[in-house]
């Protein structure tokens, strides 16, 4: 790996490290980003510096290709720090990008200057050092994509918390009102919600409400039996509901066997069985 | 600890399995049950397993068996305290408890089977 150029790259950085830093910051000052004034000066030159001195440390090696090397940990962990930081400042990824990249054209001038008597190791080493500072532009770009994953991934959370409620309408009645896509992950948190609701409520009548699911397929209807199967081992009764006219003809002639579910049309006719069930009378006030 | 108290309340029978049942064990309780039931008329079966924190296909089988065999001798069975965890996993594991009836507590079982019991023999 200690060819010339390698070796070329990692004295001129060291040497020439206060320079480079000058040069780049005054660069950066004409750029965008910093027109915009997303971020003061003096953080962006503590920034490159920073970067700039943990870049000549891991390069010391003569190591300009491995940047999963042990010598290149600085590196990585300031890049995220910094892909994390700019990002909540608002850059988007490709400037914070552009802004690493942009150390190639200053590296370049004085590559250039230091060796231009020697064509051939100057090119190689351009050559070296425009593959590193690529990586390095790429490790902002996944940190920036990891954070992103990462909210989605929050938000998915949340989302199936929110979208999964069991209510106790009535002293043992539950209802659960199903609204979108029922996947297997939503039916496993479904089934878990209600079990766990049934124990805290005692709870002997589940209702399970889908006017809200858009389609109910094979799938979606096995997933409902199961959860309406594992309430009945601990001694609910469970009636589905808000099935409508869509529904039922899609549940017939995919030939979903409900096995002997308890099916009422709406949630109203569910709520009047449940109350028949527990002897309940609802009747007007007299007088 | 290797036998299971069977008690007896009015015309139904309770017992309470606290621990996990092995081979022995679980051959062992059967007979006594169906031995308490041939003895005493019994016409209600509880068991209640919420003491129990693991239910594995044998145990699963042992409850089943033994309801189907207090049925066929005119025992109604109410398996009372099943944990959401333990049903999910009966139910994963695909397992048919036929002829039983469930309940989420012994107070509840107990009402069940009075139903029951009103419904096919009429008060008496």
């Amino acid at each position: 790996m200690a060819g010339k150029g390698a070796l070329n790259i990692s004295e001129l950085l060291t040497k020439k490290e206060k320079e480079i830093l000058d040069e780049w910051v005054k660069a950066q000052a004409d750029n965008l980003a910093s027109r915009r004034g997303l971020i003061p000066e003096k953080q962006q030159r503590e920034d490159s510096a920073r970067l700039l001195g943990v870049l000549v440390k891991a390069v010391a090696g003569g190591n300009l290709e491995d940047i999963t090397a042990p010598e290149y940990d600085g590196v990585n962990r300031f890049l995220a720090s910094l892909a994390a930081s700019r990002a909540n400042q608002g850059f988007s990824p490709s400037e914070t990008a552009t802004y690493i990249f942009s150390l190639k054209n200053i590296v370049f001038k004085f590559l250039q200057e230091e060796y231009s008597d020697r064509p051939e190791a100057l090119l190689k080493a351009a050559i070296d050092f425009s593959a590193l500072v690529d990586k390095l532009g790429l490790i902002t770009f996944e940190t920036y994509v990891k954070g992103r994953e990462e909210v989605i991934r929050e938000q998915q959370k949340s989302m199936l918390e929110l979208s999964t409620p069991v209510i106790q309408i009535w002293d043992e009645i539950l209802v659960s009102p199903l609204i979108g896509t029922i996947d297997s992950a939503r039916a496993r948190q479904i089934m878990e919600n209600l079990l766990e609701s049934i124990v805290a409520t005692k709870s002997s009548i589940v209702i399970m409400d889908i006017t809200g699911v858009p389609a109910v397929d094979t799938e979606v209807a096995n997933r409902l039996l199961r959860t309406m199967q594992a309430a009945k081992l601990m001694g609910a009764e469970c009636i589905l509901t808000g099935i409508g006219p869509q529904i039922s003809q899609t549940i017939v002639h995919l030939g979903v066997d409900l096995g002997g579910v308890i099916t009422r049309a709406s949630l109203r006719d569910g709520l009047t069985l449940a109350f028949k069930r527990l002897k309940l009378n609802v009747a007007r006030a007299e007088g | 600890m290797d036998k299971v108290p069977i008690l007896k309340m009015g015309d139904t029978l309770i017992l309470a399995i606290q621990v996990e049942l092995h081979d022995k064990m679980a051959i062992r309780l059967q007979e006594d049950i169906l031995k308490e039931i041939h003895d005493t008329g019994a016409r209600g079966l509880v068991i209640d397993v919420s003491a129990l924190e693991v239910v594995d296909s044998f145990m699963g089988r042992v409850l089943s068996d033994t309801a189907s065999m207090a049925g066929i001798m005119g025992v109604e069975t109410a398996l009372v305290g099943i944990r959401p965890e333990i049903a999910i996993t009966l139910q994963e594991m695909g397992l048919e408890l036929k002829g039983v009836h469930f309940a989420l507590n012994l107070e509840k079982g107990m009402e069940l089977l009075q139903n029951i019991g009103e419904i096919f023999y009429g008060e008496d």
